[in-house]
């Protein structure tokens, strides 16, 4: 990984998300929505069928923003949906970053912007994550 | 409504088999327990699940219909990290509301809720912003 910034420094694939990632993650989180699962009831709704959760595609880009700075670094996470995944998508994260001048201590301020994308380029959520990077991180290293 | 004056207050214990299964998931390599992991960004979505069964605010308070929603956006800001073993209080209010003429005809209703999480000495530890939709009928 070369951090540039303002440029793509870390891609990673989630998926394809199958109908029981879905079941996973909603029994996890407690939220049981059935459009996500319930096909007679997405019907109802007027989808073809079930869509994948979106705080699924949050949570991937959590896990690749926490595997990137360090889980325990990161004060703001923020993700905007911009439009539906389904069963069998196969999700691409990728984030750009933004070191601010302000560093306060042994803290780097750093941004991260992630974006997921479905198999055929369609974004599917936008996000920004937050974080406090110290100085030695291996993050800041391997610049 | 305000903080001080919130939908719903509910207690949470953050436990390391929720933890699991959440990092699971979302495909986070889980950390040791003896370690108190600290949470992923996300993972305070889990707190609903704290609630009494069912509870969805924008459909109790604002009748929002399940079946025309949609999350729209959703932000965690941390004050300090939150750890496996922390037990907090949250506190649900909306804060606030809007309408837009959708671009398929019929009016878009918009809800900003937020969850103010304290620990157990009252201090702010994290708060979770969730903007949630309810598009026009008929689309």
């Amino acid at each position: 990984m070369t951090l540039i910034e303002n440029e793509v420094i870390a891609t990673r694939e989630f998926g394809p998300i199958s109908r029981t990632d879905i079941v996973r993650y909603q029994g996890a989180s407690g939220d049981l929505n059935p459009i996500h699962h319930d096909v007679e009831f997405a019907k109802s709704a007027g989808f073809d069928d079930v869509f994948v959760v979106g705080m699924l595609i949050a949570g991937y880009l959590a896990t690749f923003a926490s595997d990137l700075v360090g889980v325990e670094s990161i004060t703001n996470f923020k993700i905007r949906f911009q439009a539906q995944t389904w069963p069998g998508d196969l999700i691409t994260c990728s984030a750009k970053f933004t070191r601010h001048p302000e560093a306060s201590g042994n803290l780097v301020p750093v941004t991260l912007e992630l974006t997921a994308k479905n198999q055929n380029g369609a974004l599917a959520a936008t996000a920004f994550a937050d974080a406090q990077i110290p100085k030695d991180s291996s993050f800041l290293s391997s610049k | 409504m305000t903080k001080d004056n919130p939908a719903y207050t509910f207690s949470i214990q953050v436990e390391y088999g929720k933890y699991l299964e959440f990092a699971t998931a979302t495909g986070l390599k889980p950390k040791a327990e003896k370690d108190n992991p600290v949470v992923p960004p996300t993972f305070l979505a889990t707190a609903e699940a704290w609630l009494p069964p069912g509870t969805w605010p924008a459909g109790e308070i604002l009748g929002f219909d399940l079946k025309r929603s949609l999350h729209g956006e959703q932000e965690f800001t941390f004050h300090k990290p939150v750890r496996v073993g922390d037990r907090l209080t949250g506190r649900i209010w909306l804060e606030s509301t809007f309408s837009k003429a959708g671009s398929r005809g019929g009016e878009m209703r918009f809800s900003i809720w937020v969850t103010d999480f304290d620990d157990e000495n009252g201090n702010s530890v994290a708060q979770s912003k969730m903007t949630i939709i309810e598009t026009g009928p008929g689309k």
